[in-house]
């Protein structure tokens, strides 16, 4: 996780060091109406079978939306790349096979940093349309937690996200956007407030 | 503008910060609604299939093959889409009783386990408003074979009042009485459940008899 945040503000840093204008932004992302996120580490899904119910499946219990800051630059006109990094927090339950109540509980972690890139093919003044695409690499930190017992469980995951549409309005240096999400980390939208520096 | 890059970094620091290990049991109480819900919705789907499209079913057989399947005795498996295939329906008495009974996978939620059931469905005084609805006193008993050891009997507890004497079929607003549900992990009984129809369009009572 630290490498990854040090990796992120180095990201920032470069982008400052050049001679563009840089975007930040910040956002919560997750299915509507939940706005939780769905990252590949939680269960969302209704339990169908007994297995599912009384088995060893972690059943979400609560998951937190997919928070994310990006730190972007124009590239050309119309053009922007940028770094971001998102977290996620969920907990699970397990119950015991011979059903002793909920002997397990999971908590997930899930930070993910991706290059993203971004097209602008409407520019309507205040109003942006926007499409774009993120590849990254995603952290998940997991501990299992057995009455006062835990133990962890760490991974590494390919992340991605596509977004096909965004809107984005804002007159001045601050902006609002919100954006359809497909991908590792959020399918749904995502929306936030943009800062132009 | 820096104000603002603090509070950014400071901000995703704490999201990031999150992992609390002192919480730990606390808030958690070992209590399993969650479980119950998911059971209570499984028990529902069960009702929801074999019931409701049973009697679908029947009716709709009943209309269909008539003058066969009001004799006494009479056998007759149903494989066409208008029931649900490999049915075995049978006019079992004279006072107009019928049973369906069938063997095989079965959807449940969508997926196939091998599921066994006994409907026996008898046909209740009525007015009859509409051609071909009636009234039934229904009886239920079946189980089901899951994966990884778990496997489940349902049964209705005495008789499931349906009273459907109308055009459309209107599940649970027309069904009065209790439906049981024994889930086994390994031949062992790991929980029982009861979902009580009322009779109303409202969710149906549910409890856990564990």
């Amino acid at each position: 996780m630290k490498k990854l945040i040090i990796l992120f503000i180095a990201g920032i840093l470069s982008a400052f060091s050049m001679d563009a204008q840089v975007i930040f932004r910040l956002s919560a992302g997750g299915v509507p109406g939940l706005m939780a996120s769905t990252s590949q580490d939680f269960v969302l899904d209704r339990p169908q079978t007994l297995n599912g119910i009384y088995g060893d499946l972690y059943v979400l219990a609560s998951c937190s939306p997919s928070y994310q800051l990006e730190v972007s630059k124009t590239l050309r006109e119309r053009i922007l790349v940028g770094v971001s990094l998102s977290i996620a927090n969920g907990t699970g339950f397990k119950r015991g096979v011979n059903n002793v109540n909920n002997l397990y509980k999971k908590r997930v972690h899930n930070y993910s940093l991706m290059a993203s890139a971004k097209y602008y093919y409407y520019n309507g003044g205040d109003f942006y349309l926007y499409g774009g695409a993120a590849l990254g690499l995603g952290y998940s930190h997991a501990e299992i937690i057995f009455q006062r017992t835990y133990q962890t469980a760490n991974r590494m995951l390919a992340e991605y996200e596509l977004t096909p549409v965004g809107m984005n309005y804002g007159p001045g240096r601050i902006g609002f956007f919100v954006e359809g999400v497909v991908g590792s980390v959020v399918n749904g939208v995502r929306i936030g407030v943009k800062y132009r520096y | 503008m820096k104000k603002l890059l603090i509070y950014i970094l400071a901000i995703t620091c704490l999201l990031s910060c999150s992992r609390d290990y002192d919480y730990i049991d606390r808030g958690f109480d070992g209590t399993s609604s969650y479980t119950g819900a998911y059971t209570r919705a499984y028990l529902q789907q069960i009702c929801d299939n074999l019931i409701i499209q049973n009697l679908q079913a029947l009716e709709t057989v009943l209309a269909l093959y008539g003058d066969q399947l009001w004799t006494d005795g009479v056998e007759q498996k149903l494989d066409n889409e208008l029931a649900i295939s490999g049915v075995t329906v049978r006019k079992t008495s004279a006072d107009s009783t019928w049973t369906l009974s069938r063997s095989g996978d079965y959807p449940i939620n969508g997926i196939n386990f091998p599921t066994s059931y006994t409907i026996t469905a008898k046909m209740a005084p009525t007015n009859v408003v509409t051609p071909n609805h009636y009234n039934w006193n229904i009886s239920l008993d079946g189980n089901r074979v899951e994966d990884e050891g778990y496997s489940c009997r349902f049964a209705s507890e005495g008789t499931l009042d349906y009273k459907n004497a109308s055009v459309s079929y209107k599940k649970w607003n027309s069904i009065i009485g209790k439906v049981l549900l024994f889930v086994d992990k390994d031949g062992v009984q790991i929980d029982k459940a009861m979902l009580q129809f009322k009779g109303d369009p409202f969710n149906p009572f549910y409890a856990n008899l564990r």
